[in-house]
Formats: C-alpha cells, structure tokens, sequence
C-alpha cells in the first residue's frame, strides 16, 4: 500500500488515549495512513461523516467511543452504535460498503488495544482494495 | 455444544443449583433436622426408597461437623428458616454465574458491521 | 495589577490541585473497571449501573417492609390481650421467632437497609470521582444528597421501632439532641415524640415517619431521573440474583436476635451500633452536641452545594444551537439527548414543518448527540460545527 488508501478514524476525547501516538499531522505515527479526528462525544459523529470520508477516497473509517455502559455524557456510544447497526435513525445510506467500517468501545486505558485493532483493519482494508481491484480488472475479459 | 471449560463450568453450575432447589431448600422448610412428617414418609414409600433416605438423612443430620456449620448461634429454634436463607444463597449465586457466564458479550469491545450485499 | 494577578493564581491553586485529584481518582476507577471488563464483560460491570443497585435494594425493602408491616403493632405500653402482653416489642418478638421465616424476613429487611446505604455512598463516590455530578447535572447530585438523608433518616426510625432498649436510648439523645437546638429545638422535639413525653402516639409517629418517608423517596427520586432520558432503574437480572443472595448469606450469618423491652422506667446507656445507620449516634456520643449540630449542618450544606463550589474548576460548557432554518421538526436530537435538554416547540407562523427544535442551555451538557442525530445539519455545536469536522475529514483524506 506504498499509496496507501487512508483510514480515517473518528474517536471521542475521552475513549482511548491516542494523543501520545499521534504526530503532528494528526496521524498515527506507527501508522502514518491513519489520520484522527477528535470528537466531545463519540454519539456526535453523523453517519453523513463516514460517507464523506469513504467518497473522498478513504479505505475504511473506524469510531472509536468509551466502552458501553461508560460514556461520559451517558448514551453517546450506545447511539453511534445503534446507528451503524440500522437500529436507529439516521443510519449509513445503503451504498455505503459496511466492510469498510468498524466500531471499537475502549477505555482511556486501551491504546495499545486500539492499535492492534487498527493494524489489523488497515490490512483487511488493503486486501479489499486488492480484490476490488483485481475484480475491476477482470470485468472487461468476462465482457 | 460443549466447546471448553467454560462451558462446562456453566453445567456444574447449573446442576449445583437444581440440586440445592431441589433438595436442600425443601429440607430447610421443613426445619433442617431428622423429622420426616407423615405425609413425605407415605410418599418415600410410595416410591420404595424410604429407608434409604431417611436412614441417610438421619446419619447426615447426626454429624455433627455438618449441623455445625449450619448452625446459627441466636436462632437454634428456627433453624430450618436460615438454613433455607443459606440454601437460596447459594442457589441464586451458582444460577446468577451461570447466567452471566453465558450472556457474557465476548465482542463487547467491537462492532463489524453485517455486509449486506 | 499585582493584586488581582495574584488572586487569580490563587484562585488557580485550589483548582489545579481539585481537577488532579479528580483525574487520579478517575484513573484508579478506570484500573477496576478495566479489569472487571476482562472478566464479565461491560454488560455485567458493576460500575455502570451504580445507581441501580440503591435501587433495587429498596425494592427489596419495600417487599420486606410491607410484610413486616402487616405484623407490627406501634404501642409502647405493656396491655394485654387475655393473656399475652401485646405492644411494639412483642410483635417484633413474635414476627422473629415464631412467624414462619420472620426472623428471615426481618434480617433482609434492616441488612437491605445496610446495603442500600453502602451502594448509595459507592455510588456517590464513583460519580463524584468521574465528575459525573456538576454543571448540568446539578439536579442529580443535590437530589442524590437529598436522597441520602432521607434514606438514614428512614433507617433511624427503623430502630425506634422495634422498641427494644437500644431504641429507647436512641429516642432519648435524638431528644436530648433536638433539645440543643435553638428556637426550632423545643417544636421539633414535640414533633418527633407526638406530645412531650414519649406515649403511644409517639411509636405510631415513628412508623408514620418511616412509612410515608419511605414513600416520599420516589418523589425525590422522580427529581433525581428527571433530568435523565432513559434512566439505568435496574441492574441486569443475573446481577439482581446476587444482590438478593449477598443479603440472604448475611441473614443467615448475622440472624438478628431480639433485644430486651424497653422500659421508660430504666435508664439504658449501651447499645450495639449499626454503622451504616447510627453512626451519628455515636458522633453525638463523642462530643459536646453543638459541636456534632454544626458538623452536621456543615458538613449537609457543603454535600449539597458541591456542584456550585466547583463550578469554576473546569470552563463553562458552550450549549448547542438550532439552525432555525433548516430545523424539519424531526424530533430526533430530542429523542436522543440524552439529558432532556431539547425540548419540541410549534413552529413559528410561516414554517414548512409543524415542529422545532429548542434547545434548553442550563441542562446541555455540549456532547453533540444531537448534531450526529441531525441529518439536517440544523443544530452545531458553536465550538465544533459539523460542517467543519466534515471539512477536515475530507482534509486528511485527501493530505498525502
């Protein structure tokens, strides 16, 4: 992935503490194609957001909030959730490939789970663009 | 259906529980001591194993290791109501473990979303 | 210059030394709660529904109060019917040691009692330590202080009740210490005996005491869940099992024996201390009663107004704003908030849609649910809009 696609991640202030990992261009530096935004609360982000980033040419998004049962301002993650899931309005459009996105619920504590997590999705992203692409090239020959 | 030993932790739990509703919370309410009324005597006839449980019933209550463990120092007189307490204690534990052994989320800490295509 | 440069570092000083106090003891909390997420998982945390398990305990209270109540006779004197001496004590009496599972029954009810106060403090201590109780969350708190005293109050009067020795002397220093009281002192002491020496009709005030404040909890605790969408009311049912259970063991360890009648004409000066309940009591016991009435009344008045205290530690939340124009009326940021700080208006004259949103600015706690329940985007917080956090989305996906 030497142009590698970029993995946008959405995290609340308070779920895992990422800012010891990020460099200056608010990107992991273990993983400089995971780029961060930083949210009050993980139940602000709009389904609308992770549209965006996956139209503007993202390979995946991953939101990030406290785990469930502890957002600070009560039901944040609990409603970020349910809107990724479909149980509650408004939800991701249905062209959105949900392959592409993930949710983590990880304490202040986690980071070093968080980066583990986000390794292993920037790979899985990298082998769905490598089969979307070896299938785009295949569609003229079966044509 | 029995992947590890979680699974079979749960099962223990589960027979410990039905064994103690069944047996010892019955006990319990009718005092915790060798007296067997008339009509549980009857019924254990009925079913052929009288002597059996009430001989065991009465070696078990005679040790005196076991009456003193359940005994309570005020409430010598109502025995049976803290034993029955202790019983359902220990009931209600082995069923809330098991419970939570099995509705543990194993990905509470994750959500993939189903593809829909 | 000088002066007011200085003030402000002070001011800063106690502030600093608050919020890292508060984040320390955030962090401690979070050490447990991570560890007990390992192993039951965040469905099963105890941490996250600590408000439920006072609340549970007082269903279990309820229960077991209503049934002792059936049994329980409010006299102090000694009258009989035909043979049998029948007044407050001997029903206790009867109720433990002759009643099928009375004593039981009796045992839940006063160690719930224990229990419910000890959840109430971990609780209050776990919000306090996640700074889970000021600014817009205010109400909890002093509704939550308001609460607790109701709770020792009605525990207190749970021991005059039974009417052994120990409630006699509990009933003669809560005299003595009302006595103490200036202008407000000799009323209140008449209010609490039902008349100026204690008589029947002081006995059946107590248990009306303890039954209808008993009751007027659920009005406190209306206040204290208003302010809250969808409550957390009760612990997972596996949970609930336990906290039945944790009770039953300890009946059965600690079963309750009856202490002797009281006599008005003894003098008892001993008594065995429950420490969830009386431990007031006590304090009266080890220092002058002035002094015990103005640590109370302190110690009352500080508990209450923490949140105004510390309302400067942190800066003042910014509340969300509706676009009014592009607000459709939906009502879902107002489903979602989930602190009942939206509330649906008629639309002005004019407007496409029937309703809009308002926001209501002293219980927003600026999270920004509502702007990711918009799919309008006609509500921003002014600090973040979304417009913009969209903007540097697009941004970083498009930075190589």
């Amino acid at each position: 992935m030497a142009a590698g696609k970029t993995v946008i991640t959405l995290i609340c202030e308070r779920a895992a503490d990422l800012n010891s990992l990020l460099n200056e261009q608010d990107a992991l530096s273990e993983l400089p194609d995971v780029r961060v935004v930083k949210f009050p609360c993980s139940g602000m982000i709009q389904p609308l957001m992770i549209e965006a980033a996956l139209k503007a040419g993202a390979g995946g998004v991953i939101v990030c909030g406290c785990q469930i049962g502890d957002c600070f301002y009560r039901e944040g993650n609990k409603m970020i959730r349910d809107r990724l899931t479909g149980e509650r309005p408004p939800g991701l459009k249905k062209a959105v490939d949900r392959r592409r996105v993930m949710a983590l619920w990880l304490s202040r504590r986690q980071k070093e789970r968080f980066l583990t997590e986000a390794k292993e999705f920037v790979l899985q992203m990298q082998k769905l663009d490598a089969t979307d692409v070896s299938s785009k090239a295949a569609e003229p020959a079966a044509k | 259906m029995i992947k590890g030993p979680k699974d079979i932790l749960i099962i223990i739990l589960a027979l410990a529980t039905l064994t103690v509703a069944a047996i010892f919370l019955p006990w319990s309410e009718l005092g915790f001591n060798g007296n067997f009324p008339d009509w549980l005597k009857d019924l254990l006839q009925h079913l052929g194993i009288a002597d059996l449980v009430i001989n065991n019933f009465n070696s078990l209550a005679q040790h005196k290791q076991l009456m003193g463990i359940i005994k309570s120092d005020h409430a010598v007189d109502k025995m049976g109501d803290y034993a029955y307490a202790l019983f359902l204690f220990l009931a209600m534990s082995a069923a809330s473990i098991a419970i939570i052994l099995v509705g543990k989320e194993e990905n509470a800490e994750k959500t993939v979303l189903e593809a829909k295509k | 210059m000088t002066s007011s440069v200085k003030n402000e570092s002070n001011s800063n000083w106690w502030k600093d030394w608050y919020n890292h106090f508060i984040a320390g003891a955030n962090r401690l909390t979070l050490l447990i709660e991570d560890g007990i997420n390992f192993a039951i998982t965040s469905k099963y945390n105890p941490f996250y529904y600590h408000g439920a398990l006072p609340q549970f305990y007082m269903w279990v209270l309820l229960l077991s109060g209503l049934l002792l109540f059936a049994y329980y006779i409010p006299t102090v004197d000694s009258a009989y019917f035909s043979t049998k001496m029948i007044n407050a004590w001997t029903s206790v009496q009867y109720i433990t040691e002759s009643l099928p599972f009375g004593g039981v029954i009796r045992g839940i009810h006063r160690y719930s009692g224990d229990a419910m106060v000890l959840f109430i403090f971990l609780h209050a201590i776990r919000v306090w330590f996640t700074d889970r109780y000021r600014q817009y969350r205010w109400v909890q708190w002093t509704s939550g202080v308001v609460l607790l005293l109701m709770v020792l109050f009605i525990g207190q009067t749970g021991y005059y009740l039974v009417w052994d020795e120990r409630s006699l002397l509990l009933t003669r220093m809560t005299v003595s210490a009302l006595n103490a009281l200036p202008i407000i002192g000799e009323p209140l002491k008449s209010w609490f005996l039902n008349g100026n020496t204690i008589t029947n009709l002081t006995l059946s005030n107590f248990l009306f005491i303890h039954i209808g404040v008993s009751f007027a909890l659920f009005f406190v605790l209306w206040v204290h869940y208003v302010r809250m969408t969808r409550p957390v009311l009760t612990p997972p049912p596996a949970v609930n099992f336990i906290l039945v259970g944790a009770i039953l063991l300890i009946v059965y360890l600690f079963p309750i024996a009856c202490g002797k009648m009281a006599d008005l004409n003894s003098q008892p000066n001993a008594y065995d201390i429950d420490w969830f309940f009386l431990w007031n009591y006590w304090l009266m016991s080890i220092m002058p009663i002035s002094v015990f009435w103005l640590l109370m009344i302190v110690a009352g008045v500080l508990s209450l107004v923490l949140p105004a205290i510390v309302k400067n530690v942190s800066p003042p939340v910014i509340p969300a704003e509706v676009v009014i124009n592009k607000c459709t009326g939906c009502s879902l940021c107002y489903r979602d908030c989930p602190y009942q700080a939206i509330e649906m208006v008629p639309a002005p004259a004019g407007s496409r849609f029937k309703l809009l949103a308002t926001v209501k600015t002293a219980r927003c706690s600026s999270c920004g649910l509502c702007v990711g329940a918009c799919a309008f985007d006609a509500i921003d917080l002014p600090q973040l809009p979304d417009a913009a956090v969209t903007a540097q989305i697009k941004n970083l996906v498009e930075a190589k």
